[in-house]
């Protein structure tokens, strides 16, 4: 029996995995424990789910298919199979790294040879461990991808304050407040620590979505107090609370809020030469 | 040159003062006579004066005898009998002894008077009564042949002063410097002309009686003549001296002015009053040749002084290249001699005889013009000259042979054919009419033969060339072309030529024939191009073709890298360019009028090459944008995620939802439907485009369901308007794309087309997550921004291409409130909707 999970933004597309999973159901090879209709609601449902395999769609609102892979705790991570009508970058990952993935719309045949492969996995321990080998080259190839990292700046161009657009106004924030800074989907979105009140020693995030590139911020922000850990990510050192192993040499950071950051692995090992772990 | 600026003014100052002796001789003479007045007056009648008389006829003494050696043909001494030849008896029943006496007699008779002249011929006397004229200032009718050499020389002086003028006209039309040469030739014409009048009007009327209106006539040419030969060289001398000097001391302008002033008023009086004194006109003579001669010859001695002291090429430039050494010496020479001669320092005037005297006096007066066609000469080379001498030619040639055959003619018809002469006469111009109509063109051909020069075979070229230019529709050949036909058709030494291209962006294009100077750099040629930007004028080394509109540092700058002409090239009252030739190849060769003409002429046909090149360049553009514009629609159309999406969605809905799978089958076959329709027509009408967008947005609909909130609206009446083909679609497309489907929970698109003040606009919201880059602004942008991708960026350049403005789509996004993108299709005028219409029925094939 094979627990199956379902992550997409479009209902008729999740419609018509159930369809075809159907007989499958009925057979009692599969059992559907679950949908998510994006990546936010698939990161916090799916650990719970005891899923075995989870079809993931890549394009979707606010965290897309590989963030979602990536935030997935490495225990217990379910056989992953990716799903895209057609994304001409994910193809080219997906084949640079012998990873598996099913075309919209799926085919009966195709869905099958998924389930049957996902149902070797799970009883054989070796292409397990394969399989998430593969998964690992495909996040490193991802941010090797986007490694053009910028040059940092000198003295005198690091800023000491951001201005961020805010409805009508302008907010002016100390970059000390800033917790992280991540884009996805091309948006830059700022997490910034909210002004607390004395009594209330919870401290609370607010996220802003700004016009810059984490290019052009990696060379705003000092080095000395910010780094960039991720393609996606530039993080605060002095908000870092704790690190958390992660597969493949990847390290999973909680910030201040418990705000939950991913380092790639390249930058994994610079950040412990820095944190002298 | 601080040595040439204190030589040449006192050059001029001894040449006043020279000059103002003989007038104070003549005032001396005049204090003397007023005293001797004074004394005398009371006891006896003198007469005081008054104009000379003349009975045109020359006495010489010839053996102890009194003969008349010369009657002027048509005098009235001819007229009453008097030959060559008679012995000379008595006047008025006096005896003279001596020619000198008797011509002090009949100078002394008041014009008028009737002489009674006693002569002897062949053993007998004969008495003959001669009306005494004023005598004739300034002429000479001594002898037949002086009389005849005066009446030539003051002929073809007076041909080439019109021919000069002609063609210092145009220059003195365009530049001061030529202003002062046209000046001086107009006024030594003033005075060859008014005398070759004077001249002719005797030979042909005879001598004017005295106090006739002829003879008043007469004497206001006198007048006019005189006012010419004062002030000829007045004006020399000033033209020399701002020529050789940089800066003429304002005391020598003036004191330049204080003798030919005193000449003017002294003339002005006796003309008017008859006499001022014992002087008279004819005792003028000899200050006014003094004062010429003194004049011309400082004019010429400081030319020397300044080839002596300035390099030459200095003063070739300032218009003395017609002088040279040798030339400034011989009228130097000639005015020296004849000053001496004048003022009986040589005492030549007496010794030689009055008929040789004459000839002398002839002589200088028609060398005395000399120097001005050598002062203009510098000047006139920069005009028409081959034109006016060809037109010349052909009129002298035509009105020759209207004159020849017309005499011939009604002479011959006289002797052979009977009847009334005027109607024959008539016929007669009638038939010349029609024979020189068809005369004069062959002529002119013939002429043009005759006068092919190298400037003809230059225009020639030019005009081949500009034949050509239709055909080229590569700007840099056209360029290459152009300027290698300037340059080697006008024999500079190079050229070079800035052009700006508009499409597809504005340019700069350059190019230049043989790598010589001008050495100019686009840097360089920017700083000049202000002043050609909107201005028609040309810029010129020379004075005379410069139109002085170019500040005088970068005039100095443009010479320094050796330019020596600037053409802009113009079309539509606005520059394109600039054209810019080096120095001529012969060295003693300049540009002229002709040259500019013929710069111009080929300049105005290449803005028009440039104008159609960039035209057709604009149209290539626009259809391969439109292509693009298609290629972009078919591909987002066929973009496979979304025909994979649709599909996927289709089939999900097949087994529970047959009927909206049906639907959306229609709706992807509806817009590939569009799509293949649609593709050769730059503009459809709203309610088409509107009906695209709608079928895309069913489908997205179908995939999203209630994270899509669609809403479309046209207001009524404007569903016909024309609308850029897939704008609209475009933009929706952003919208779902970049907008709603990145936020979480989808969000609302409305698209809506309303009239505006000036047109229509079609507004397309959504609540999506915004974009970043236009954050915070607080304007819509207009402007074409580099985040743009592939459908935003042919978006704005076809809006650009088919309205010509760039301002049409407007952007403006909030992380908040998501992003509004409107499209602005300005009032169908003439750039909307002409073109729409006329692009509308004109499939574009590619």
């Amino acid at each position: 029996m094979l627990n199956v999970f379902l992550v997409d933004d479009e209902a008729p597309a999740r419609k018509r995995l159930r369809q075809l999973l159907e007989p499958f159901v009925d057979e009692g090879r599969v059992d559907i424990v679950g949908e998510a209709s994006d990546g936010v609601e698939a990161v916090e449902k799916l650990p719970a789910s005891g899923a075995d395999l989870v079809f993931l769609d890549i394009r979707m609102p606010g965290l897309d298919g590989f963030d979602v892979l990536e935030k997935l705790p490495p225990e217990g991570r379910p056989t992953v199979a990716f799903t895209t009508a057609y994304d001409e970058y994910a193809l080219r990952a997906f084949q640079a790294n012998a990873v598996d993935y099913v075309l919209k719309p799926v085919s009966n045949e195709r869905l099958e040879e998924t389930l049957r492969r996902a149902e070797r996995l799970s009883k054989v321990p070796s292409d397990r461990e394969e399989q998430e080998q593969k998964l690992g080259k495909l996040l490193d190839w991802m941010d090797a991808q986007a490694e053009k990292t910028a040059k940092g700046g000198d003295e005198s161009t690091y800023v000491k304050q951001l201005s961020i657009p805010y409805r009508d106004r302008i907010l002016v924030t100390p970059v000390e407040r800033i917790i992280s800074i991540e884009i996805s989907e091309g948006i830059t979105r700022l997490y910034v620590l909210e002004e607390s009140d004395p009594g209330n020693s919870r401290p609370k995030l607010r996220q802003h979505i700004v016009g810059y590139t984490l290019d052009q911020l990696s060379s705003m922000l000092h080095p000395d107090q910010f780094m960039r850990v991720h393609r996606s990510a530039i993080v605060q050192f002095t908000q870092i609370k704790e690190l958390i192993p992660w597969f493949s040499g990847r390290y999973k950071l909680v910030l201040t809020g418990a705000h939950e950051v991913i380092a790639s692995r390249e930058r994994s090992k610079l950040l412990k030469e820095r944190l002298n772990i | 040159m601080p040595r040439l600026d204190r030589i040449v003014p006192l050059i001029a100052l001894s040449a006043v003062l020279l000059a103002l002796v003989e007038p104070a001789r003549v005032a001396y003479d005049w204090w003397e006579f007023r005293g001797y007045m004074k004394d005398m007056g009371q006891l006896m009648p003198v007469r005081v004066g008054s104009a000379e008389s003349f009975d045109w006829v020359i006495w010489d003494d010839s053996d102890g005898q009194i003969e008349a050696r010369y009657v002027f043909p048509g005098s009235p001494a001819a007229e009453s009998g008097l030959q060559p030849g008679d012995r000379f008896y008595m006047l008025d029943n006096t005896q003279y002894f001596s020619a000198d006496d008797l011509r002090d007699a009949v100078r002394g008779a008041r014009p008028g008077r009737v002489l009674t002249y006693m002569v002897a011929r062949e053993g007998d006397y004969e008495v003959i009564q001669v009306t005494a004229t004023r005598y004739p200032t300034f002429l000479y009718p001594r002898s037949g042949a002086l009389w005849q050499f005066a009446l030539w020389g003051f002929a073809i002086g007076a041909f080439f002063h019109i021919l000069a003028l002609f063609i210092a006209a145009p220059l003195a039309r365009r530049s001061g410097a030529a202003r002062a040469e046209f000046v001086l030739i107009a006024v030594s014409a003033v005075w060859i002309v008014s005398n070759l009048i004077r001249l002719l009007a005797v030979e042909t009327a005879g001598p004017p009686a005295a106090g006739s209106f002829y003879d008043r006539l007469f004497q206001g040419l006198t007048l006019i003549g005189l006012v010419g030969w004062i002030g000829f060289p007045v004006l020399l001398i000033k033209d020399v001296l701002r020529g050789v000097l940089q800066k003429v001391p304002r005391w020598t302008e003036l004191v330049v002015m204080v003798p030919p002033v005193l000449l003017a008023l002294a003339i002005g009086y006796i003309t008017f009053v008859g006499h001022l004194g014992p002087v008279t006109m004819e005792s003028l003579l000899v200050p006014i040749l003094v004062f010429a001669s003194c004049y011309i010859g400082a004019a010429a001695l400081s030319v020397i002084v300044a080839f002596r002291l300035r390099p030459s090429s200095e003063l070739e430039e300032g218009g003395f290249g017609g002088w040279g050494l040798v030339g400034s010496t011989a009228i130097l020479t000639v005015a020296v001699v004849a000053a001496l001669c004048v003022q009986e320092f040589v005492p030549a005037l007496n010794q030689i005889g009055e008929v040789r005297a004459g000839w002398l006096i002839v002589f200088a007066q028609l060398l005395a013009v000399a120097p001005v066609t050598m002062l203009s000469y510098g000047t006139l080379r920069h005009g028409k000259i081959d034109d006016v001498l060809s037109r010349a030619f052909v009129y002298a040639l035509v009105l020759g042979l209207i004159f020849f055959a017309f005499v011939a003619g009604s002479a011959l018809l006289d002797r052979y054919v009977g009847g009334p002469s005027q109607i024959l006469s008539g016929l007669l111009v009638v038939v010349l009419l029609l024979v020189f109509d068809r005369l004069i063109r062959r002529l002119r051909i013939v002429a043009e033969t005759v006068f092919r020069t190298e400037r003809q075979r230059t225009r020639q070229l030019v005009v081949r060339l500009q034949e050509r230019m239709p055909d080229t529709l590569d700007a840099d050949v056209l360029l290459q072309d152009v300027v290698a036909a300037a340059g080697r058709g006008l024999g500079a030494r190079s050229a070079v030529m800035f052009v700006r291209l508009e499409e597809p962006t504005p340019r700069w294009r350059s190019a230049s024939h043989h790598p010589e100077p001008p050495y100019l750099t686009e840097r360089d040629f920017q700083r000049i191009w202000p002043y050609f930007e909107n201005d028609s004028r040309v810029w010129a080394r020379n004075p005379e073709l410069d139109s002085r509109h170019l500040p005088a540092e970068l005039a100095r700058d443009l010479v320094a890298r050796g330019g020596a002409l600037a053409v802009p090239i113009r079309s539509e009252g606005r520059s394109r360019g600039l054209l810019v030739l080096g120095l001529k190849k012969a060295r003693t060769t300049v540009y002229n009028l002709e040259d500019v003409d013929v710069l111009r002429a080929l300049a105005a046909h290449l803005a028009v090459a440039i104008d159609r090149i960039d035209l057709v360049e604009r149209e290539r553009r626009l259809a391969r944008e439109t292509t693009q514009a298609q290629l972009v629609a078919l591909r987002s159309q066929i973009n496979p995620h979304f025909l994979f999406n649709a599909l996927n969605t289709i089939l999900s809905h097949i087994a529970e939802k047959p009927e909206t799978a049906e639907a959306a089958v229609e709706h992807l076959a509806a817009i590939f439907r569009h799509t293949l329709n649609a593709e050769d027509l730059a503009f459809v009408s709203l309610r088409e485009e509107f009906e695209l967008v709608g079928h895309y947005l069913a489908i997205e609909k179908a995939r999203f369901g209630k994270n899509l909130d669609v809403s479309t609206e046209i207001e009524s009446g404007l569903e016909q308007t024309p609308v850029p083909a897939f704008c609209v679609q475009t933009l929706v497309e952003n919208s779902v794309k970049h907008g709603i489907e990145r936020r979480r929970g989808g969000g609302k698109l409305e698209v809506r087309a309303y009239a505006t003040a000036d047109g229509v606009a079609v507004r397309v919201t959504d609540t999506g997550v915004g974009i970043p880059q236009l954050f915070g602004r607080p304007e819509p942008t207009s402007a074409r921004e580099d985040f743009f991708g592939i459908g935003l960026k042919n978006v704005h350049t076809r809006m650009e291409l088919l309205y010509h403005r760039a301002d049409l789509l407007l952007m403006e996004s909030d992380p908040v409130t998501g992003t509004t993108a409107t499209l602005v299709l300005p009032e169908t005028g003439e750039s909307g909707s002409g073109q729409a219409r006329a692009l509308t029925q004109e499939p574009i094939t590619t």
